[in-house]
């Protein structure tokens, strides 16, 4: 028993960890590692420091140290990655998370980089240090050149300047096929505004698509003459950009470098440089002086620069109101896209045209300006000068730059009043005086306007209409609803009757028709009058009691009339011609009906 | 018996006749161009003990030609006040509101009729006279018992409708009798002195100044001595001003 034990003891010992442990292998401590993918690079070049935690998804970096002499950043998201693998018989799982940070030298030397810490399931993990090298590139010194300035170290807010870039190798070196400039500053220089200035300029011999800048953008360059750096020619480019400076201050432009060289092509495509060469620049910095606010006009619109400008019109002979077209054009070195140009609406000396607006054209080598004006007089003789307050750096204080007057021709209007020396001037002046005699009107005469109804009488009518209305309503209703459809029946029943009467062509027609007017008039049914006795109907059924006294006179002739035409129409109906008695004797008998009726007043209805 | 008829006759023509020579007279001195006698005629006319009292209408007409003679002097600020007055009786007299138009420019006051559209409706509301606004809600009283009767007597949708469009044109009619109606209109004076009047606490001179009136502002009058108004404005404040610096809108 006890060797069995024993030996069961040993195979447990030797038997691999999963026995012992659930799949995977991150139930142990994760793991860390920081390298670098080259420990020596040349100044110029880029590397990556590789930081990986094994074992764990569930990390980060807490922040990355600063070098001196080195960019380190910007911190990239993480790659994750899940392994399995089965070893002898086991499942072994493994999850890593990657960090390449970027590495780039900002000048030679030997750099620590220190420990970077992370968070890694809660816990603080430092990594270890490494060391990188960076070396000048001597090589590419000797074969390049690069040359970054700008047109003046020191600009006035507002002023335009630019920077140049010329860069080459070796003329000798054939095979160079890439070049790419880092300028850090491309595009996004804080404090200053690129220019749309055109480039590259015409007549220029350009080089397209084969240089790039920070490895993104494929720009057009400009070749100009080659130049001789100690005894060998050099193949130069050339590269500018205008920028505005828009706040006092100094603006840094960083170091820039030329990374030149050779890229072959090889299997599947993959682009290998088999030749590269760095060439750095320094930092310089620009100065950015404020506009002097002595001597500053209060018409200042912020033009800055040497400009020059000259103004054409579109008309020179026209009409008191007739529109002139006054382009003005200013051009030369200065911020032509961002000052306000002169309005002038506001000015004293174009008190003699009326301004109704302006068109812009804006652009790095030009603006222009045309004012829509209108002569408002005879007077007026010639289209003064524009001015426009430029501060001009090289001269250090403000200058006016203004166009010649240009001599034009106003004519009067056809049939217009020559204004002007001389002529009357036209006032506005009160209508005149009603000098009708006055205490001859009568109140409600056209003279003497309306007169006024007492307010009595116009509040007895607001309140009195609507009682009346009222009172009417109530009583109406004490009969029914008037727009009920029985109502509507019995009102149309008359109408009807004479509609039916004119198409019977026979006794029965007729008798029938009645039939229906009679029922619509008592609120019946069609067939209620079929066989009635109209006398017996009528005492049955006037309002109150059954009284022989209510139903005498004329509703009592009524009810014979119309028994004695029912009784005729039927014999009528029975006989064998069945000949109509005639539609109009129906009619009388039957508005004598309703007429006798309204005489005793209104039936309850429906009451046998 | 005749000759007393006679009398009687001639005692009821001889104010009239005056009257009429009063404004005669102040037409034959505005021709003349001698506006203040023109004002003074005019004046008496507004004033004299009338037997055949003046309609509104020949009121507003006095009272736009007081406007005329007062512009005429170069006093353009009490010509505001008589065209005031005179719109306020006679709101669609088109002369009238040009010429208070022209005298408001004239004393660098706002025109009188913005053209907006709350200046507009106020306008509108304002434009008929008392005795149109209520002769309007008359007729539009009679209008409305024409669908109710039929609405009492056959019922139905279509004189129901007519009834609520009828109703809805006598409410719209009833706005501006009852502004007439419920407005007080006070007693309206209006500051005819530039640029601006010294209000105060009593009527004295000698007293600090408490506010003061800007020109063509309206006012309401409460009390008065013989040189002093006691005057009302429109947020509430009151206090004492010359009287010969305000113009009465209801003469």
């Amino acid at each position: 028993m006890a060797r069995l034990f024993a030996l069961l003891f040993a195979l447990a010992a030797l038997a691999p960890p999963p026995l012992f442990a659930s799949a995977g292998q991150g139930r142990g401590e994760p793991r860390v590692t920081a390298q670098l993918r080259s420990g020596v690079v040349r100044l110029g070049d880029r590397t990556a420091l590789v930081i990986e935690v094994e074992g764990t998804r569930r990390a980060r970096i807490l922040a990355l140290p600063e070098v001196d002499g080195l960019a380190l950043g910007p911190l990239p998201a993480p790659s994750t990655g899940y392994f399995t693998s089965f070893v002898n018989g086991r499942i072994s799982e493994l999850n890593t998370v990657t960090w390449a940070i970027p590495v780039r030298p900002q000048r030679e030397g030997q750099f620590d980089i220190p420990p970077i810490e992370l968070e890694i399931e809660g816990k603080r993990v430092r990594t270890r240090g490494v060391n990188l090298k960076v070396v000048a590139d001597l090589r590419g010194e000797e074969l390049g050149f690069l040359e970054i300035r700008a047109s003046s170290s020191k600009v006035v807010e507002g002023q335009p300047f630019s920077i140049e870039v010329r860069f080459g190798w070796d003329a000798s070196l054939r095979s160079i096929n890439y070049a790419d400039l880092s300028l850090p500053w491309w595009g996004q220089m804080p404090g200053t505004l690129e220019l749309d200035s055109a480039w590259p300029p015409p007549g220029a011999k350009v080089i397209q698509h084969s240089v790039t800048v920070n490895s993104a953008t494929f720009v057009d360059v400009e070749e100009i003459e080659a130049v001789d750096v100690g005894g060998r020619p050099y193949r130069i480019l050339r590269l500018v950009r205008h920028l505005v400076a828009t706040r006092p201050g100094l603006i840094e432009f960083p170091q820039g470098f030329l990374d030149f060289g050779r890229i072959e092509s090889r299997i599947f495509g993959r682009r290998e440089k088999t030749a590269s060469h760095f060439v750095r620049w320094p930092e310089f910095y620009v100065e950015v002086v404020p506009l002097p606010e002595e001597g500053q006009p209060y018409d200042y619109t912020g033009a800055v620069g040497t400009l020059d400008v000259q103004a054409t019109v579109d008309a020179r002979d026209v009409d008191v109101g007739d529109s002139i077209k006054l382009e003005v054009e200013w051009t030369g070195d200065g911020n032509l896209e961002f000052f306000g140009p002169p309005d002038l609406a506001r000015m004293e000396a174009f008190s003699g045209f009326r301004v109704y607006g302006s068109v812009e054209d804006k652009g790095f080598a030009r603006r222009t300006v045309t004012y829509d004006l209108a002569p408002i007089s005879v007077d007026v003789e010639e289209i003064p000068p524009v001015p426009l307050t430029v501060y001009d750096p090289e001269l250090g204080s403000y200058v006016t730059v203004e166009t010649e007057a240009i001599p034009i021709r106003v004519r009067p209007l056809k049939g217009a009043v020559e204004l002007g020396s001389g002529a009357a001037d036209f006032e506005l002046d009160v209508r005149d005086i009603d000098a009708r005699p006055v205490g001859n009107a009568r109140a409600g005469s056209a003279l003497g306007g309306l007169r006024e109804p007492p307010p009595a009488l116009v509040g007895a009518t607001l309140v009195g209409v609507p009682l009346l209305w009222l009172g009417l309503r109530t009583r109406v209703r004490r009969r029914g609803a008037p727009d009920a459809p029985i109502e509507r029946r019995r009102r149309r029943a008359r109408k009807r009757l004479a509609r039916d009467l004119a198409r019977a062509r026979t006794a029965s027609d007729e008798l029938a028709a009645l039939h229906v007017f009679l029922a619509a008039r008592s609120r019946e049914a069609d067939q209620a009058w079929v066989g009635r006795d109209p006398l017996a109907w009528l005492r049955a059924n006037a309002l109150g009691a059954p009284d022989v006294n209510r139903v005498n006179g004329r509703g009592e002739d009524a009810a014979a009339r119309l028994a004695e035409l029912i009784a005729r129409l039927e014999r009528s109906a029975y006989a064998e011609e069945n000949g109509p008695v005639g539609g109009k004797e129906v009619l009388r008998v039957a508005d004598g009906w309703i007429g006798g009726l309204e005489r005793i007043g209104e039936t309850t209805g429906g009451r046998a | 018996m005749k000759l007393l008829a006679l009398i009687g006759l001639l005692t009821l023509a001889a104010p009239a006749a005056d009257q009429e020579g009063s404004f005669g007279r102040a037409v034959d001195a505005y021709r003349r161009g001698d506006y203040e006698a023109a004002e003074s005629y005019w004046r008496a006319t507004l004033e004299e003990p009338l037997t055949t009292p003046l309609t509104t209408k020949e009121r507003a007409r006095v009272l736009y030609d007081l406007g005329n003679a007062a512009w005429r002097r170069g006093e353009a600020l009490e010509a505001v006040g008589w065209y005031t007055a005179c719109i306020r009786i006679d709101p669609r007299n088109r002369d009238a509101w040009y010429n208070l138009n022209r005298a408001r420019s004239e004393s660098g006051l706002e025109p009188a009729d913005r053209g907006d559209l709350p200046a507009t409706l106020r306008r509108l509301v304002r434009s008929l006279t008392a005795a149109e606004s209520a002769w309007l809600v008359l007729a539009a009283t009679l209008l409305l018992a024409l669908p109710l009767v039929g609405e009492a007597l056959r019922g139905g949708r279509a004189w129901k409708g007519l009834s609520l469009a009828a109703a809805l044109l006598l409410l719209v009619s009833l706005v501006p009798w009852s502004r007439r109606l419920f407005d007080d209109p006070g007693d309206p004076y209006l500051v005819i002195a530039q640029p601006a009047i010294v209000l105060r606490a009593e009527p004295r001179e000698d007293l600090p100044a408490i506010g003061a009136l800007d020109a063509g502002e309206e006012v309401q009058r409460i009390d008065e001595l013989a040189d002093w108004l006691r005057i009302e404005r429109a947020d509430g404040e009151q206090g004492w001003v010359p009287r010969d610096t305000l113009l009465a809108l209801i003469p």
